[in-house]
Parts: structure tokens; sequence; C-alpha cells
């Protein structure tokens, strides 16, 4: 049967072929999209120490996508509404659910790589998991090879994304600095980017990071422009003065 | 009690005899070996999906022990007629049902024990260290299995077994699941629908209450003690009260 849903698959969704997928994941078809979503959820909750998301909290976006990952400083802020108990039964079962606000810190963070690992194995078309396993894997956890290697697994998977490029990129230019190859990747990004609707937030982290590497490579030329981009998507910011000034006199990264 | 303890002695012998157990027990140790040693990228001590995966599967483990074994009991016996023999004893019907609950509550509470052992020994070597939250844990899955058993029990007067198991599955999803939803309508609503869903409230079985999956897999702080105190009488009351109805209908009951 799996191998059926396979052929169908490599027939009729190529996009979707799960030749990459285990074979006892076959049989999700295409629930294991799902599965997977799911897995990445629950490394949220992990992140969280277990409680999850508040109704007041994260209202765009997900914690575990944001960059800054230290512990609450107020969790009084994000705790959950109490109410008067009005019987024993209720303040029981507030006394058992954890109410606590906190993020995990240094060395905890790998407690949630399982679930981005699984995530990617039963779904290789989530591209959020490894652009997530990659960012945790070198930003948090100092495991710069691993993380360039899975984000590489999964470019040859997802060969169009713009995500993994950009993450690569990235990683090349802060950790490896390997400006070549940074600005290679993000060079792909930008293009991938530019042909799919983006927002500005998202042309602003391909085109820094590009502008960066090129300037650290001494290709002032290069970069110009894309801070001349920069500072037309974000006026009046940190852009404003490396789009006017060429050669930029003050390299800082 | 010598009556009592017969019955229940008679389901564990059951238990010994039957392979469900044996695989399960297998089962886990080899899962969550299998968990323990996977590598993830060459991170050392990643701990707590172990954890996580070792609680939830010994209660489900233990749980379905305690639904199949004891929903089994009082329909099976009606079925092959072994209950005239046993009720021609001098023996009442309400001791027969204690009966049954005791042995229920006996081999999923063994099971439990061994499954318990097993989780404790992953626990302990991927750094846990809180033994007093571990003890809560298993203080509240006996209480756990007790309520489940006495639940089954309860409903052995009324249903099939295969019913009877579904039903308790359901129950215990829907438990889980809409429990917060219901306390939520009560806190946000007035007047005699409040009262209604108080009153509803206060009669389901609150199985929620026994599950500390995230307190031991994420390490938080144990329960006060005051909340073990209330979790224990509300167990031992729960179970009091459905043993009492069941050995009342099974009283009258024509067999």
């Amino acid at each position: 049967m799996a191998l059926s849903i396979d052929a169908y698959n490599r027939t009729y969704a190529i996009d979707r072929s799960m030749s990459d997928v285990p074979v006892f994941m076959r049989f999700l078809g295409e629930g294991r999209a799902i599965v997977s979503n799911l897995s990445i959820l629950q490394a949220d909750r992990y992140f969280h120490g277990g409680a999850g998301h508040f109704a007041d909290e994260h209202k765009e976006r997900f914690a575990i996508v944001e960059k800054d990952h230290k512990v609450c400083e107020n969790p009084e802020e994000h705790s959950h509404a109490t109410t008067e108990p009005v019987n024993i039964l209720f303040r029981v079962s507030q006394e058992m659910n954890v109410t606590e606000h906190v993020h995990l810190h240094d060395d905890q963070v790998k407690e949630i790589i399982p679930w981005l690992y699984y995530a990617a194995k039963i779904d290789p078309q989530n591209i959020q998991s490894y652009t997530l396993t990659g960012f945790y894997l070198c930003d948090r956890l100092g495991k710069t090879d691993q993380g360039i290697a899975f984000l590489r697994e999964g470019l040859e998977k997802n060969p169009g994304s713009w995500e993994i490029n950009a993450e690569l990129g990235r990683i090349y230019f802060q950790y490896v600095k390997n400006y070549e190859t940074a600005t290679r990747y993000l060079s792909i990004a930008a293009v991938l980017l530019r042909e799919i609707p983006h927002d500005k937030f998202q042309e602003r982290y391909v085109l820094s990071f590009l502008a960066r590497s090129y300037e650290a490579l001494g290709r002032g030329k290069d970069a110009l422009p894309l801070y001349r981009r920069l500072n037309e998507l974000f006026p009046n910011g940190v852009f404003e003065e490396k789009s006017r000034n060429f050669p930029p006199k003050n390299l800082s990264f | 009690m010598r009556a009592v303890w017969a019955i229940a002695y008679g389901m564990v012998k059951e238990l010994v005899r039957k392979k469900d157990f044996y695989v399960l027990v297998i089962f886990m140790f080899v899962l969550l070996g299998f968990l323990s040693y996977q590598n993830f990228f060459q991170v050392k001590g990643i701990s707590r999906y172990v954890r996580d995966f070792g609680y939830s599967l010994l209660m489900f483990f233990s749980f379905t022990i305690a639904v199949t074994f004891t929903a089994k009991q009082l329909p099976s016996e009606i079925e092959s007629k072994t209950i005239y023999p046993l009720l021609a004893k001098p023996l009442s019907r309400h001791m027969v049902i204690f009966g049954k609950f005791c042995g229920g509550v006996m081999i999923s509470t063994i099971s439990f024990t061994i499954f318990y052992a097993i989780f404790t020994g992953f626990y302990m070597t991927g750094g846990g260290k809180s033994l007093v939250l571990l003890g809560q844990g298993f203080i509240f899955g006996v209480l756990f299995l007790c309520m489940v058993s006495a639940l089954v029990m309860f409903f052995s007067n009324f249903i099939t077994m295969s019913a009877n198991v579904t039903f308790i599955f359901l129950l215990y999803l829907t438990i889980r699941g809409f429990s917060d939803f219901l306390r939520g309508i009560i806190l946000f609503s007035k007047g005699i629908v409040a009262t209604l869903y108080g009153i509803l409230y206060c009669l389901l079985p609150h199985l929620e209450f026994f599950d500390l999956r995230i307190r031991i897999t994420h390490a938080w702080d144990p329960l006060p003690m005051w909340v073990v105190f209330t979790v224990v009488g509300y167990t031992v009351l729960y179970c009091c009260m459905l043993l009492s109805l069941a050995g009342y209908i099974f009283e009258r009951k024509r067999l």
C-alpha cells in the first residue's frame, strides 16, 4: 500500500514525493504534514516548559521562531488569568495545571531537537522544521557543522526554498565566515524570494546578510544597491547611512 | 474479606496466565531503550522526550490493562453462568462487586508498578532527580487505576464488555479534552446555567487530576500536599459512591 501511495505521489503530486519518507510514515499520506506540524507544536510546547502558549502572548508568531530566547523576566505578565475558584475541584484543577511562563535557556534548548528532527523526517517538505533545527543547532548549541549538514539535506529535498538558502547563507556569514559561500546561498534566496509574494521583513532578512557578505568580500559596489533597497523598505533606519556613504566607512558585523 | 481476596486473587492469576502483560512490558522496555539511544546531531543529554514517551506509555498500558481485565469480569461470568456458584456462597452481591473491583485494582497496580519501575530506571539514567515527584506520580497512578476500575465495574452492570471498554476510552478522552473547557464555561456563565454546569462538573469523574506527565517530563515542582490529600479523598469518595451504586444495581438485577 505504501508503495502504491508513493507511486501515486510521484505521478500526480510531483512536489510531494514520499521517496525520502520512512516506509511506515508513508501510510499517513498527506496526513504526515499534519503530524509533522504537530511535532513542531510539541517542540514549541517543550520550549515553554510544557505549558504551551497563553492567550495574551505571541500573537503573531510562535516564540520558538523568535530570536530572543531568555527566561521571561516578568512571568506574572503571562500567567493564566486567575479566577476566584468556585469549589475545591476547581482549586485542584488550577493547581494541577502548570501556569508559570518559562522559556528554555542555554543548554536546555536541546530538549526540543528530537521533535524538530522528527518533524523533518515525517514531512521532508516541512521547511520550517529545517530552518528551526538549523537555527537551534548553530545559534544555541554550537553545532554548526551538524546544522549546515541538516540544512543542506533540507535543501536537497526542497531546492526551491528561499528560507533554507537564506538560513544557510546566514550561518556561513555569521559562523563559518565563508562570505563567498554565504553570498552564493543568499543570492539564490533573493532570487527565489522575488518570485513569490513576501513581506518587507523577509526581504530585509535576506538582503541585509547579502549586503554585509558583499561588504566583507570588499564588493562595495554590489552591496550599495542592496542597502538602497533596504533603506527604501525601512527609511530613516540603520541602512540610511550605509546607502548614502559609499564606500562604507564603518563596517560592523 | 477472605472471599473478596479469593476473587481478586483469581484475577491476578489471570493476569499472570495471559500474555498481554508480558508483551506490553517487553514493548515498553524496547521502545524506551531505542529512544534513549537515539542520537540527534551528536547532542548529548536529551532526556525529556524519553520521559514524556515513557510516562505516556506506562499510563496508557496500565489504563488498558485495568479497563480490559475489569470489563470482562461480570459479563463473562454471567454469560458462562459461573456467576451462580459464586453467588451460592455466603457472599453478598455487594461483596462480589467489591471483590472484582479489588481484583481490577490489584492487577492494574501490579502491572503499573512494573511499568513504573522500568520508567524510573530510564528517568534516573536520563538525569531525573525529583524522588518526591516520582512518588507523587506513583500515588496518582494507583489512584487513577482505582478510579478507572470503579468506573468500569459500575458500567459493567449495564453494557457488554466491548461497549464498556469503548465507552471508558471515549469518556477518558472526552474528560481530558473538555474538562478545562467546561470549567471555563462555568466561570463565565451565571445563574441557573452556571449551577447546572457546576453540578455536571462535580459529577464527572476528573480523570485529568491524575496526570503528572508535564510535571515529571519538564521537572516542575511537586504538587502541594493539600492537593495530594484532596485528590486521595476525592478518589476514595468517588470510588465508594460508584461501588455502592454498582452493588445496589447488581443486587436488584435479574440474572
